[in-house]
């Protein structure tokens, strides 16, 4: 980046300010006001769960499953409490709000109780985020990716995932996209061929606009279209033609449908076509949607529609061999990267800079090569190779370009991209990879605490409380002579810090090795590198002593706190939304199946589409405004 | 970027454009060709307009309690910029100095994030909730501000003393606009990067492409240098019907949506309605065609602002696009935010290798970039001035017909709220003495006996013509600052 800024504030950037100031923990995080509107205490369930256990029969149940989670404010004022995360607040505070699920398989097993009705959190609508958004628009207009949706306001996060489902849109988000809607359909009607059946400036009835906006509004909005939205959207077409032209005809019907509700907004249906606030199958054409957004991240392709159009899709098998059939599409591999590259928190890296004395090969270009290199690495593991979770977390296989071999330290492949075995001793899986090690690093030095913070929170799912406002955040200044584990040293000998510290540090520090951009390091400034770690104050099956990121990666590979936390980041991915206690059974249900598989992310992704969450919907919480 | 009707602290009790959206039903009362009122033309005085102005961090501190005071030195009316402001000097006539001001700032998250939310509302920052849960700053976590700006409540007010006569949701407004936020080097949205809000949580996002915010500012604009086209093209009003008609189709569908989905999302789909709404009103301005007699358009930027893009050249066209659409009257009340609360940009123009938040909090004394940094700021901020000097308005200039405020997220890089580096300029004509220096800090030194600055932010909306003496709930019931 020449003369560039640098613009990714992604909430973990500033984090890069040195952040060692965290206190006493348990009381800060847990500490949020009740919101506007919060004053509905039904946060754990509806109807679904009558007859609860502990007797107190109906709908709440606040407060009497420990250790659970903390609240998130999706209700209806706009605001609740708690975290977004599930911290450790164990006692609600209300809010019209689901409790995230939270803590370990033991806790996810007391939060399921298995003789009850299946159990579902709110689906929320979802704005299609910029990503969708422009693949929807390729595949609806049969042509190449366009990146029109560069022109909107960020997408929001649920999870480590993008999912706009929380804000609602501001004035100036409805004007962007109507802009993106204009820029678009003027690309269409240059190439009206791909997606209109009829020669439209021929006709000088209205049977051809009839025919055109049944086919292509019914695939944009992956639903029937009605009989209603038929006639205006042709009268439409009817106005821009004798007014103007054909062409503006076509126009104003594009503009039109891309800029309605029923193609910006994903909106779940269950088979009542009613709002419920009790689990019910979803539609054929709202299963359809969910799969190929899911998988493709984008809008159904011909043969899913024509299953959902005859109702075949919900038949079992006829739905497997859908699931089976979209994986092996190039579509999939979309999906698959874009998951790798939200969940280890990349996605921003070339938005990132790099100090250009120490890097002077770091640029945007080469920051997309990091991520090109993961995405390969990803797509080749669980579509071609063994699909295994520890695969991931082990391959010394790399697919660079030159300037990336470079960083790797080895020689470059014949062809950029191609797959190139690295030394094992330096390198294996994913949180060896220049991606993971650059984008959690800061300028110009490592950062144990960004690393040791993206292994707890993204793959071990854990919280780290925050520190608390107004305190020092200074370290003392790194020279030549002192190493970066000394620097931070003052996090675990303070015991204000040490209490969150010991969570990351001691992790953080086993990726030295690893500078900035990820270039492996056998010096510190002059002193020789100790890559000793530990996991501390987590599951039993990670806990313990290693030396060096190989030996981390092996201990991850066989815990199960990291086995459940894939699945959960899956079932968000896959939802676009956060776990909450209703959906225990159904985690339970994934975390057991995942362990089953031997950790594999090829039968997870199936799993989870053939799952009773991914097929059923909640679609409301019950209470009315 | 248009105003939705100020909010106040529940989100859901801002009805007054959702009425007027019932009111208008399909739009079937809507008649495209309705007279249209051009106020430039037609008004004997030019309007009122208002412009915040932000940049990052504070005045250059080493360590806390160690800063340097910025504060001219002299007299009232005789007096010297310190060197952060010495590229001010050229339009020191224009320009009034409050001094020693204390930010009203508080809440959650670090003092930039804090900062950021109080700088125009007066208001704290919200503890995070699950719809609002960002870094503040080393991991301390916030919501959203929890009040309006001050930009807002001057466009939201209508009135004979204020920019704008007409009430915000009336169907024909007098600019295309009611506000703009504009913005370079901002990405994603979380308490750190945004400062101005319709209300309680709602946060609003500035526009960072410069061609974006030309395009759709002077989307129809005539320059004044150009013949205003006596009677509209039959193509331009059939269009307009088009547009109309679709706005009506999406309403339609929108409509249709709502019945299809859980109660917690009926606000979703409100929302977006509004913001239609909006478009339907500039649909309405459309047919405007600028006789503001300094209004003439930069040249078309290509930059889209983002990652990769370059900061300076963004700045320099941001400015000549609020220049354009204050002088083409496309709107009255704006705001321009350059970089953000934590700032991460590089100054590598001036030969830096750390960034501006890096360096702020660096062991040893940084104070000669800090203040190369505030320089060159203040070298965008005085050509700014001196466009806007430059028009002509008959009355005086665009600058004497707008209130610029200047502010920074912090007093001091050492995270201090004291002796807070505020610059007002422009605003002659709203009745402010300009080319003076007050000082509000009292006599204990750097932060002793301070006023607040919420008593500034009153100031403004008093001299916007807003009539009230409170702003935000850290200094309510401030009153104004006493300029005597």
């Amino acid at each position: 980046m020449t003369g560039g800024v640098p613009l990714a504030i992604k909430s973990t950037h500033s984090r890069f300010h040195f952040a060692i100031a965290c206190a006493l923990a348990g009381t800060f995080a847990c500490s949020a006001p009740t919101g506007p509107g919060g004053d509905d205490g039904n946060v754990l369930g509806t109807g679904a769960s009558n007859g609860s256990p502990d007797g107190t029969g109906g709908v709440v149940g606040a407060g009497s499953t420990q250790g659970i989670g903390g609240t998130v404010g999706v209700g209806v004022g706009g605001t609740g409490s708690g975290s977004d995360t599930g911290a450790g607040s164990s006692t609600g505070t209300g809010g019209a709000a689901e409790e995230v699920l939270g803590g370990s398989r033991e806790e996810v097993e007391a939060a399921c109780d298995p003789t009850l009705a299946l159990d579902l959190g709110v689906t929320k609508l979802r704005r299609l985020t910029k990503d969708q958004l422009n693949h929807s628009l390729r595949d609806l207009f049969g042509a190449s990716f366009v990146d029109y949706a560069t022109v909107l306001a960020p997408d929001e996060s649920v999870g480590p995932f993008h999912s706009n489902s929380i804000a609602p849109v501001t004035d100036l988000i409805v004007q962007q996209l109507s802009e993106v809607a204009a820029t678009a359909s003027a690309d269409a009607v240059t190439m009206s061929t791909n997606f209109v059946p009829c020669d439209l400036a021929a006709d000088t009835t209205t049977a051809c606009a009839s025919q055109f906006v049944e086919s292509f509004a019914s695939r944009a909005f992956r639903r029937p279209v009605t009989a209603e939205e038929e006639t205006a959207l042709v009268n439409l077409y009817v106005l821009g033609r004798d007014g103007t032209s054909p062409q503006r005809g076509l126009d104003l019907v594009l503009q039109s449908i891309l800029q309605s509700g029923s193609f910006l907004y994903l909106a779940d249906s269950g088979i009542s076509g009613t709002p419920s606030a009790v689990p019910e199958a979803v539609t054929a054409h709202t299963l359809a949607s969910r799969l190929s957004y899911f998988l493709w991240n984008s809008i159904p392709d011909a043969s899913l529609k024509a299953a959902a159009d005859d109702g075949s899709l919900v038949d079992e098998a006829v739905y497997s061999a859908q699931v089976a059939r979209m994986l092996l599409d190039p579509k999939a591999q979309e999906s698959i990267s874009l998951f790798h590259e939200r969940w280890l928190d990349v996605a921003d890296l070339p938005g990132k800079e790099k100090d250009s004395g120490r890097y002077p090969q770091y640029n945007a270009g080469l920051a997309q090569e990091m991520l090109n290199d993961q995405a390969t690495f990803v797509n080749e593991i669980i579509l071609k190779g063994d699909g295994l979770l520890s695969t991931l977390l082990s391959s010394p296989t790399a697919y660079p370009s030159a300037v990336l071999a470079g960083v790797y330290g080895v020689a470059a492949p014949a062809t950029a991209g191609a797959a190139v075995a690295l030394p094992p001793e330096q390198r294996g899986g994913l949180l060896t990879q220049p991606a993971f090690l650059a984008a959690h690093a800061r300028s110009l030095d490592s950062s144990p605490v960004h690393r040791g913070l993206a292994v707890r929170e993204n793959v071990l799912c854990d919280t780290i409380e925050p520190p608390p406002p107004g305190v020092s955040t200074d370290l003392p200044e790194k020279t030549e002579a002192t190493t970066t584990r000394e620097q931070f040293a003052e996090h675990l000998a303070s015991i204000t810090c040490a209490t969150c510290h010991t969570k990351m540090d001691p992790i953080g520090l086993a990726f030295e090795h690893y500078d900035a951009i990820g270039g492996w390091r056998e010096l510190d400034g002059t002193a020789t590198i100790d890559a000793t770690g530990e996991v501390l104050e987590s599951g039993e099956d990670v806990s313990g002593m290693f030396d060096g990121v190989m030996e981390l990666s092996a201990k991850l590979a066989q815990s199960t706190s990291v086995s459940d936390c894939t699945a959960r980041q899956w079932f968000r991915f896959a939802l676009n939304r956060l776990e909450s206690e209703s959906d225990a059974c159904s985690m339970l249900g994934l975390f057991e199946d995942f362990e089953a598989s031997g950790g594999n992310v090829r039968t997870l992704i199936t799993q989870i589409a053939m799952s009773d969450a991914f097929r059923n919907v909640r679609l409301t919480g019950g209470d009315s405004q | 970027m248009r105003s939705p009707t100020n909010r106040g602290p529940n989100a859901r009790s801002g009805v007054s454009r959702r009425k007027i959206l019932k009111a208008l039903g399909l739009g079937a009362g809507m008649s495209p060709l309705l007279p249209l009122l051009n106020a430039s033309g037609q008004e004997a005085t030019r309007p009122k307009r208002l412009l915040l102005l932000f940049t990052p961090d504070g005045a250059p501190a080493v360590a806390w309690g160690n800063s340097v005071d910025w504060r001219p030195k002299g007299t009232e009316r005789d007096f010297t910029f310190h060197t952060i402001h010495e590229p001010l000097t050229p339009m020191k006539s224009k320009i009034f100095v409050p001094g020693g001001l204390t930010m009203s700032a508080a809440g959650a998250g670090e003092a930039h994030a804090h900062g950021m939310a109080g700088l125009w509302t007066g208001a704290k920052l919200a503890q995070p909730s699950g719809d609002a849960n960002f870094d503040g700053g080393n991991g301390a976590r916030t919501g959203w501000g929890t009040g309006p700006s001050i930009d807002q409540i001057v466009a939201e007010a209508a009135g004979a003393n204020t920019p704008y006569s007409v009430a915000s949701n009336a169907a024909n407004q007098e600019t295309a606009f009611r506000t703009v936020e504009l913005g370079v080097g901002i990405n994603e949205a979380t308490s750190l990067t945004r400062m101005i809000y319709s209300g309680a949580n709602s946060p609003l996002h500035p526009e960072t492409s410069p061609k974006g915010a030309f395009n759709r500012l002077f989307a129809g604009v005539t320059p004044s240098t150009m013949d205003p086209t006596p009677q509209e093209d039959p193509a331009v009003a059939q269009k307009r019907v088009e547009d109309m008609a679709m706005v009506d189709y999406i309403r339609g569908d929108l409509g249709r949506l709502r019945t299809k989905v859980g109660s917690e999302d009926y606000r979703k789909i409100d929302a977006h309605l509004e913001g239609l709404l909006a478009i339907e009103q500039r649909l309405n301005v459309g047919s405007n065609t600028s006789t503001a007699v300094g209004c003439s358009l930069p040249s078309a930027p290509s930059s889209t602002g983002g990652f990769g893009s370059n900061f300076p050249d963004d700045i320099d066209s941001m400015i000549d696009i609020v220049v354009s659409a204050l002088a083409c009257d496309v709107t009255r009340v704006m705001s321009l935010q350059l970089s953000y609360g934590f700032s991460y940009v590089r100054h590598e123009w001036l030969g830096h290798t750390l960034e501006h938040h890096t360096m702020s909090h660096r062991a040893g004394d940084w104070t000669k970039e800090l203040t190369e940094i505030d320089n060159w700021y203040a070298q965008h901020v005085v050509n700014l001035l001196e466009k806007m000097d430059a028009i002509d308005e008959g009355n005086g200039t665009l600058l004497d017909n707008t209130l610029i405020v200047w502010g920074r997220e912090l007093g001091t890089t050492a995270h201090e709220f004291i002796n807070a580096p505020f610059i007002v300029a422009g605003g002659g004509n709203h009745g402010l003495e300009t080319g003076r220096f007050k000082n509000f800090g009292g006599t204990g030194g750097q932060g002793g006996g301070a006023q607040k600055h919420a008593k500034l932010l009153v100031t403004i909306l008093q001299l916007m013509g807003v009539d009230t003496n409170s702003i935000g709930d850290i200094d309510a019931n401030s009153g104004p600052l006493d300029l005597s």
